[in-house]
């Protein structure tokens, strides 16, 4: 069975329907990125309503285009490199750009979204 | 036919390091013998197809054990790079001769039985030494294990009455590799397992170089800086936007008093795509300041296709001499990062 598109998935949701077409665009357009911050997709897709677009990775989630993950922000506010499928499974230190470890409890957890069809 | 103790060991380290597809890229190898590929479980890939197929001699046991070198021995390590003294000495290098230093008249039974998969508890034993490739015959790899018991927080922290708060430790065996290898023509690398304890890895490196001073000891060699590398890397990045980029940098000013520290916010961003960020470090760079570490992403090569993968180190991660290759890699394409170290050193 072949998987369904992100075109598909937007006529069969019309609520979302613009932010998925915008989405599978931006995905396009970076072909390198392999994991998508819904932080930065809201920056640089600025017309759509975040909300809109929060919708519409979870519909492309729900249908089997992208998977969820999470990252931990370092104690600098980037993003650390690890990705947990599970974010119970974040270890109690991890190392930050720099190779600093430091402690995951108080560190924000942030969900990304990674193409299924490049795992 | 492998003795039965080695293959049962071959097959558990098979299970912990190596990744399913690793497994059926080899089982694959040799589908004509009538080897079973598929499985529901890396368990059963391993513990029957993989078995099956070594029991068959369709899968040589060796085969296997170049399976581990390869999980174990690249990536997600530290890189501490030496130059020997004299040339003399490097001429002198070679495996034959650092084996007759290291074993003396034991020196054929112990290669003979290498790799030796057994650890020790509390113990640090060699497990390898071989040339680690076709294309590099002055090269050699020495490898070590070790085992230490750990203790490790759980993360279980429990409020009881009274005001106690538990906090649940484990104690567990520690598996430790590291490896000295000789690159020919001129540098020794000591590897060492990624830790997040400094002072184990600070030990670690001491047990190697312990390890390997009945044939050479530290003070025939000096540190191997990496920084004027780092230098002409971040002033040279436009020439060599195919070749690599990065996204982190660490600077100090030239009189050794501020530190600076840039990021780009997302993982797989690039630094120098701020025209603010790019001048900045340059500036640093070129007005009498010095890098302290950078993060340098290698991008994969289409005419080489080596690195196999884009590969991500840190230059200068705590010593002048230290990369760390932050994930599993190939053994080419540690190879190809140093070798790039050793352009950008010229």
């Amino acid at each position: 069975m072949s998987p369904i598109s992100f075109e598909d998935l937007a006529n069969k949701t019309p609520r979302y329907g613009d932010a998925l077409r915008a989405l599978d665009g931006w995905i396009r357009a970076h072909a390198s990125v392999d994991v998508i911050n819904p932080a930065a997709l809201a920056k640089e897709l600025k017309s759509f309503n975040p909300l809109d677009l929060a919708g519409a990775l979870g519909e492309a989630e729900h249908a089997g285009l992208l998977e969820r993950r999470y990252k931990v922000l370092t104690p600098s506010g980037v993003l650390d490199d690890n990705e947990f499928e599970d974010p119970t499974k974040i270890p109690e230190t991890l190392p930050d750009r720099f190779n600093r470890y430091f402690a995951t409890a108080d560190a924000d957890v942030i969900p990304v979204f990674r193409r299924a069809a490049l795992r | 036919m492998a003795d039965p103790k080695h293959l049962e060991e071959a097959l558990r380290l098979v299970e912990d390091l190596c990744t399913a597809d690793q497994v059926r890229d080899l089982l694959r190898v040799h589908k004509t013998k009538d080897v079973r590929i598929t499985a529901e479980k890396k368990e059963d890939l391993v513990r029957r197809n993989l078995r099956e197929a070594i029991t068959s001699n369709a899968v040589s046991i060796s085969e296997v054990f170049d399976l581990i070198r390869d999980a174990e021995e690249n990536g997600n390590q530290h890189i501490f790079y030496y130059r020997p003294e004299t040339k003399k000495l490097a001429a002198a290098l070679s495996l034959e001769n650092v084996a007759r230093q290291l074993w003396g008249t034991r020196k054929e039974s112990m290669v003979a039985g290498f790799p030796n998969l057994t650890l020790i508890p509390d113990s640090f034993s060699y497990s390898d030494l071989r040339v680690p490739g076709s294309k590099k015959p002055n090269d050699w790899l020495l490898k070590i294990y070790g085992q230490k018991a750990i203790v490790r927080a759980t993360g279980k922290v429990e409020h009881r009455p009274g005001g106690y708060i538990w906090r649940e430790f484990v104690e567990e065996p520690l598996r430790i590799v590291l490896s000295a290898r000789w690159n020919a023509p001129d540098l020794l690398e000591i590897r060492i397992q990624r830790d997040e304890s400094r002072r184990r890895i600070e030990e670690w490196q001491q047990m190697v170089w312990r390890m390997l001073s009945p044939a050479l000891t530290r003070a025939q060699f000096s540190e191997w800086p990496v920084t004027p590398c780092m230098r002409r890397i971040v002033l040279e990045a436009h020439r060599h936007e195919n070749v690599y980029d990065f996204r982190d940098a660490g600077v100090i000013d030239e009189t050794n008093e501020v530190i600076g520290e840039f990021q780009a916010i997302s993982d797989q961003g690039n630094l120098f795509q701020s025209t603010l960020a790019r001048n900045a470090v340059n500036k640093f760079v070129n007005d009498g300041g010095k890098l302290k570490a950078l993060a340098v992403r290698w991008k994969t090569s289409e005419s080489s296709n080596v690195p196999s993968r884009e590969l991500r180190t840190l230059l200068g991660v705590k010593e002048t001499h230290e990369v760390l290759i932050a994930s599993h890699c190939s053994a080419l394409d540690i190879e190809y990062v140093t070798d790039q170290l050793r352009g950008f050193s010229k």
